[in-house]
This record gives structure tokens, C-alpha cells and sequence, in this order.
């Protein structure tokens, strides 16, 4: 495994975070565009580089598979004791593959939305937390 | 498997397996010490690591069995 420093941790950390936000607007627009699939797909995407940041700012992992963002996010919850943080990740996982389907409305998708809302701050605050150490 | 253990490298991965496979540290951070205790005459690593993604990073210690590369004793040394 490639050893990355604690200071490149944290560059790289903040990168993610920037990324994760820049989707999550991204989301919004599609919104408004009325486009589901590209919405959920931002959304996917807000959530997965939100992991990605916390795992290189904690640990300085670099997340490269579907599988360890799963075996993340079950840890986290294990860790926190907050199920939503599963539940949450689960739900965006499953507009990644609408992407693909296109099975879910612009409504189904806005009411996911404002549970990855919630789990992508609280990726954040723990990543922010991490970067202050 | 029994296998002799003659330099520090092999009993910094005998540890480290040790380490995530028994003693649920599935985040490894760095080792601290590696040399042969001079009580007991086994390996003595120290190390740092994670049992968990958001867990500070702990100290163990783990002692290793030259002639065989069996774990003889592990614990956790500092929280």
C-alpha cells in the first residue's frame, strides 16, 4: 500500500470535499432541468466522494472499488451507531443504478435527496473533523 | 505453519497479519520497535494502529517465536 502523508492526506481530503459539494449543486440543477437520472447520478456522486474524503483524511485510503465504499459505509455505521448513515448510503446507491434503469421519478429522487443531504454533512463534519488533527 | 523468523522484515509481516486477522486492528499506522527481546529471546514488535476508521490509533506489542513464527503473546500496550 502506498504510504501518503498526513499533510497530503489532508490536501487530498479537502479536493474530495470540494468535489462532493460541486456535485451536489450539480444535483440541483438537474433538478431543476427535470432530469432524474443525471440528478440521482450527482447525488451518487456527492456520497462517494464524501467517502472517499473521509477515507483519506482519516486513514489515507484511497477508495478504488464499488465494495469499499459498502465496506465503509458499514463501518461507520457500526462505529457511530447511527443507522441512518447505511440506510442514507443505500438510497444513493440505488440512484446510481437508476442511472442505468431509469425506474425512479424526479419526486422519488428529491425525497432521497434530503436524506444524502444529511449524510453527505455529516461525511463532511467527520472529514473536517480529521483534517483539523 | 512453522517457519523460522531470522530478519526484521519477516516478523513485521508475521505481526501485522497477526495484528488483523486476531486482533482486529484493521488499520495499520507504524512500528515503532522491532528487535529481539533480550528477556525472552522472541521478536518484540511495537506498533501503532486503528481497531476502526474513526478510532484513535493505539500501542501494542506482540512477541513472535524465532524458531517457529508463532505469536506467543499480543496485547494491546497504551489506549
Amino acid at each position: 500500500m502506498t504510504f501518503i502523508e498526513p499533510i497530503d492526506r489532508k490536501e487530498r481530503g479537502r479536493a474530495y470535499l470540494n468535489q462532493s459539494l460541486e456535485y451536489f449543486e450539480n444535483a440541483s440543477k438537474a433538478f431543476k432541468d427535470g432530469n432524474p437520472e443525471k440528478a440521482g447520478e450527482f447525488l451518487w456522486g456527492s456520497v462517494a466522494t464524501a467517502l472517499k474524503a473521509l477515507a483519506m483524511a482519516k486513514r489515507g485510503i484511497e477508495i478504488r472499488s464499488h465494495s469499499q465504499f459498502w465496506e465503509i459505509a458499514r463501518e461507520l455505521t457500526r462505529e457511530t451507531g447511527d443507522v441512518t448513515i447505511y440506510e442514507s448510503y443505500k438510497e444513493a446507491n440505488s440512484l446510481h443504478s437508476n442511472f442505468y434503469d431509469s425506474r425512479l421519478s424526479l419526486d422519488d429522487i428529491k425525497n432521497s435527496s434530503k436524506k444524502i443531504a444529511e449524510l453527505v454533512k455529516k461525511l463532511r463534519n467527520l472529514t473536517e473533523d480529521a483534517m483539523k488533527n | 505453519m512453522s517457519q523460522m523468523v531470522s530478519d526484521v522484515r519477516k516478523a513485521i509481516e508475521i505481526a501485522r497479519d497477526y495484528a488483523t486477522r486476531s486482533m482486529g486492528t484493521s488499520y495499520w499506522q507504524d512500528v515503532l520497535e522491532c528487535e529481539i527481546d533480550k528477556e525472552t529471546n522472541d521478536w518484540k514488535v511495537v506498533f501503532t494502529a486503528s481497531p476502526g476508521l474513526l478510532d484513535p490509533y493505539h500501542k501494542y506489542e506482540i512477541f513472535i517465536d524465532p524458531k517457529t513464527g508463532s505469536v506467543k503473546r499480543a496485547r494491546r500496550i497504551e489506549r
